[in-house]
Parts: structure tokens; C-alpha cells; sequence
């Protein structure tokens, strides 16, 4: 259920940051919005260096889901989804985490960024991200709990 | 020839250089900036090894294989 519905999100995300070429005539004023011919540019050579990094079993998951699987030594299994916040999943207890690279990163570069931190130093990763518990299954309840400013 | 790749705002910016005396000057650019980056916070990979070899965090610039991959600071968000 969890995972479905990650990949329903992950389809509507891939519709606009994938490269121009995979993209729908509907997709052009959003892509004119949101992302110019420069980050456009920025995000299809981030894209080509992640798919150049996974390993093949990740490739596969990406190539069909969008996201992939990444093995933390000590910490077990993370979901790495294609958006730019809280986009590290636990799958098993639903905590997310968020922690990314100073800067404005196309976001196949932020996922590089933390499939390479989870698998050769987590404890970085997870000393300097913040944690959400539970919030990739309650994201409503979890927001409204929120204090609001 | 070794690669360093800088992830930043352009997807990444590439630096080559070797450690034949004829790239001696590229390496020196490299070794400042590898130096600089990590200095501020970044995180270098080993990646690409060859022979299944993992990924691997580096800190020390002689260390360096062929491709190499450095994360920015990384923060809470």
C-alpha cells in the first residue's frame, strides 16, 4: 500500500524533472515554470551520472519505480525518492529523514548524494538529518499536529 | 587520468588531472580544491573501483582512484 502510493507520487514527480525528450506537450508550461533550459540541462546530466552509480539491481528499481533501495551498513534498508525533502524512507517503520547537500542540487544529484552517504557513512547522514517518525504513513495527522506559525 | 566530480548546481563540475609530471599544474588545482572542499564540509567518494570493489569515503587526496565523487556539506532539512 505504502509503496503504491509512493509510486503514483513518483510518476507525477518523474513527469517533471525528467529530461525534455520524455516529456508531454501538456508538460511545457509547468516545465517553463519550474525548471528552465539550464536546470533542465542540470537535472538530465545528473540523471545520466546517477544511472552511471547504482548498481544494477537499484538501476532496475529506479528504471521502474523511480526510487530505489539502498543498504546502510548497521541501519538496515532506505527508500531514496526523487523529491527534496523527507525523501529518505524507512519502509519498515515509515520514518523519514531529511538531510541534503548545501547548495541547489538537481534532485538526481541530491539522491547520489545520499545513496553515497548511506552506504559508506551513515553515521554522518544520520547525525545530521532530521527525523520524522512514522511520516511517510500519517503525513496528514503528522502535519496538523504540527505547531503552525 | 583521474576524476574529480563536484556535484553542484550544473549536475557537476569536472576536474581531470594525473600524476605524470605533464599534468603536474591540473593536479596542484586539484589537490587545492579537493583540500578546499573538505575543508568546508564536504564528503569525498571513491567511485567506479573496478573488480567489484564498494564505494568508498576518502580523505586523503593521494588516496584518489579514478573517479571520485564529493557531496557538499550535507545539513538537516
Amino acid at each position: 500500500m505504502l509503496r503504491q502510493g509512493y509510486a503514483r507520487f513518483v510518476r507525477g514527480l518523474r513527469r517533471r524533472v525528467a529530461p525534455s525528450s520524455e516529456r508531454t506537450a501538456a508538460d511545457a508550461p509547468m516545465r517553463q515554470l519550474l525548471a528552465g533550459p539550464p536546470l533542465a540541462m542540470a537535472e538530465r546530466r545528473a540523471r545520466d551520472l546517477l544511472l552511471r552509480m547504482l548498481s544494477g539491481k537499484q538501476r532496475r528499481e529506479f528504471e521502474l519505480c523511480g526510487y530505489f533501495s539502498v543498504e546502510a551498513p548497521g541501519r538496515g534498508r532506505f527508500w531514496i525518492l526523487p523529491w527534496r525533502s523527507l525523501n529518505v524512507v524507512e519502509p519498515v517503520t515509515g520514518d523519514c529523514y531529511c538531510g541534503m547537500p548545501e547548495g541547489r542540487l538537481p534532485v538526481y544529484d541530491l539522491m547520489l548524494a545520499q545513496k553515497l552517504l548511506l552506504e559508506n557513512d551513515p553515521q554522518h547522514f544520520f547525525s545530521v538529518a532530521n527525523r520524522h517518525p512514522n511520516f511517510a504513513q500519517h503525513p496528514r495527522s503528522a502535519r496538523a499536529a504540527a505547531p503552525r506559525r | 587520468m583521474k576524476t574529480l566530480r563536484v556535484l553542484d548546481s550544473s549536475g557537476d563540475r569536472v576536474v581531470e588531472f594525473d600524476d605524470t609530471a605533464a599534468w603536474a599544474g591540473h593536479r596542484e588545482q586539484a589537490k587545492a580544491l579537493f583540500e578546499r572542499l573538505l575543508a568546508g564540509g564536504s564528503t569525498a567518494f571513491k567511485v567506479n573501483r573496478g573488480q567489484g570493489m564498494p564505494d568508498e569515503k576518502v580523505t586523503d587526496f593521494a588516496a584518489l582512484e579514478n573517479e571520485t565523487v564529493v557531496v557538499p556539506r550535507v545539513v538537516g532539512g
